[in-house]
């Protein structure tokens, strides 16, 4: 079965898609990457490879999230394996966060809770680090990080309940220490 | 359902409900240490941040670009097919007729050369010459387009530099890289500044080792018209010193294109152009080196199986067995899952060049990592050059090194 809905175009479906997923994907690499433009080269690319294979992607095999993730996964492995850039985990880096009606004074504060944060989850094992970017940066339900990872949805919501409490014990112990 | 279960699965629905923004307050009978969780689940939420609406849109833009250039080629695909068919169906099943008929087209298609050549029409004025800095000029057809597919093009520039596929220069000689502007849509559109910067970056070094400045004009570009701007580098550094052989790569500098209609102003930027290598002036060596051998470190033996050196880079090979391994069966329990690629340098007669990551392959009896291979571009090395040492620096979680030392005169 095709992707492409029946008297929709591939032009509106690719669209759709597009509108709905660039946040998430462009969430998940810049947790990754952490540098606003390789984040959005990266995205870019991923974007480019999906456009390219389209046509060749089927719902029956893999749902449209799992597949476009699966590309943002080897998009940014191949990154690594192929460009190998050492500055691209930067805590020095840190990219823009919302900021809303904060003062100066807040957004710094921010910034300095958002590098505290990188640094405790580089503290967590890289199974729970891929599950905390999938649930918080690419807003995927338990069930979808299940299927990408190769685990019962179940265990997903176990890993991630103790990922997310480990997360928080360290990051209050680096507030207070 | 045990307390624990219960606790697991309210919170993946209380993250659920934040990451739509819905307000979340947990149910009474939770402890302190689960409210206190579901609170640093919202403060991550509050760390996401969006892609800025302009990088949205010209990703946009160019995606459907390019899904409008894949359904062109398609359709033009599908119109020579149907083109030939046409033809077959008209060549005569008689030998006579057929002979005819072949002639008749052998006429057609010189008569087309020698018009193309010019010698019935005059040839297109070209506006300027070769050389640095130089522009020129050159009418493009408009490609007919549909209405439905000319609606969907969106103003935008391509940006191509020739040449396009990775190319050796010899050392110290005038690398000449010609830029050519294509304006995709279809109307005028005005490029600032041009020509833009342009910047050459040594592969495995940070920094550009020469720019060209940005120029102080505009470009007006009608319809599909294309420009082309020559760049010409000396193969010198902004300090005037000869840059050392190894690969570079070519940028160019942002621009911004005006036009008429919404919306009037875009930035637009460049990925890599193209790849150089200078060559060293002494030849790079060329030879296939097999080896087998074996260093240990941290418990973790790996061999260095080949060391290939050619005219445009070196491509290392090596293999280990990790201990547990098993080989790839399916998805979920594939042994390269999340392990970080071997970091490696080498070093020829004392001078170290990063390899940086390897490539993996899961084979059944290990995992065999290669470096220099596709687009990696490892610098070749000098074909006098006597010493060389390939050191793993680390390889998943095992600290390395694992060095390999070479003698390359025989």
């Amino acid at each position: 079965m095709s992707v492409v809905k029946e008297g929709i175009s591939a032009r509106e479906t690719f669209a759709e898609l597009y509108e709905e997923y660039l946040p998430k994907v462009f969430r998940y690499i810049q947790y990754k990457v952490n540098n606003m433009q390789l984040t959005e080269d990266l995205t870019s690319t991923v974007f480019e490879k999906a456009l390219t294979n389209f046509g060749k992607f089927s719902s029956d095999k893999a749902s449209f999230s799992t597949w476009i993730f699966s590309i943002a996964r080897n998009t940014v492995i191949d990154h690594y394996r192929v460009q190998a850039r050492k500055q691209t985990i930067s805590l020095e880096e840190v990219v823009d966060v919302p900021s809303g009606d904060l003062s100066p004074d807040e957004e710094l504060a921010r910034k300095e809770e958002l590098k505290k944060l990188r640094v405790n989850l580089a503290g967590l094992s890289r199974e729970e680090q891929e599950i905390i970017s999938l649930k918080f940066w690419a807003e995927f339900n338990n069930r979808q990080i299940a299927k990408m990872i190769g685990l019962s949805e179940s265990n997903v919501g176990t890993k991630l309940y103790r990922a997310v409490r480990k997360l928080r014990n360290s990051f209050l112990e680096s507030e207070n220490g | 359902m045990d307390k624990r279960t219960k606790e697991e699965r309210e919170f993946a629905e209380s993250i659920d409900r934040l990451l739509t923004d819905e307000e979340v307050t947990a149910s009474e009978e939770m402890n302190e240490d689960y409210r206190t969780a579901v609170n640093f689940a919202r403060k991550l939420t509050e760390f996401r941040a969006n892609p800025s609406p302009q990088f949205k849109d010209q990703l946009k833009q160019r995606l459907l670009l390019k899904l409008t250039q894949q359904e062109v080629v398609a359709r033009q695909e599908e119109e020579a097919k149907s083109f030939w068919e046409f033809l077959r169906n008209l060549v005569p099943q008689n030998p006579a007729w057929r002979t005819a008929v072949a002639t008749l087209v052998v006429v057609l298609v010189a008569a087309g050369v020698l018009w193309r050549v010019g010698m019935f029409t005059q040839a297109p004025v070209l506006e300027g010459l070769g050389g640095e800095g130089a522009e020129v000029r050159a009418p493009v057809p408009v490609p007919a387009l549909g209405v439905e597919m000319e609606a969907a093009l969106q103003p935008l520039l391509e940006l191509e530099a020739v040449p396009l596929e990775p190319t050796v220069f010899p050392f110290g000689n005038t690398v000449t890289i010609v830029l050519a502007f294509k304006n995709s849509s279809s109307e005028l559109i005005t490029v600032t500044p041009f020509p833009p910067a342009a910047h050459i970056v040594g592969s495995r070094t940070i920094g550009p080792v020469h720019s060209f400045a940005e120029g102080d004009d505009s470009l007006e570009l009608s319809a599909s018209e294309i420009v082309s701007h020559t760049l010409i580098w000396d193969q010198r550094d902004s300090s005037g010193e000869q840059v050392a052989p190894g690969w570079y790569n070519v940028y160019a500098g942002e621009v911004t294109i005006y036009k008429d209609t919404e919306p009037a102003e875009t930035h637009l930027s460049f990925g890599t152009l193209t790849h150089l290598l200078i060559q060293h002036p002494q030849g790079a060596m060329e030879k296939v080196i097999e080896l087998d051998l074996t260093e240990t470190a941290g418990g973790l033996s790996i061999t260095l199986e080949q060391v290939e050196l050619h005219n445009q880079g070196v491509i290392f090979s090596a293999f280990t067995t990790p201990p547990d391994y098993s080989p790839p069966q399916d998805s979920k329990s594939h042994p390269l899952k999340g392990l970080i690629p071997a970091l490696a340098e080498y070093t020829v007669d004392g001078v170290t060049i990063q390899a940086k990551y390897s490539e993996l392959m899961a084979l059944e009896d290990g995992i065999r990592m290669t470096w220099g291979r596709g687009e990696s571009y490892l610098n070749p090395v000098p074909s006098d050059a006597t010493k060389l040492v390939f050191r793993i620096i680390s390889f998943g979680d095992w600290q390395g090194p694992w060095e390999f030392m070479l003698p390359l005169q025989d």
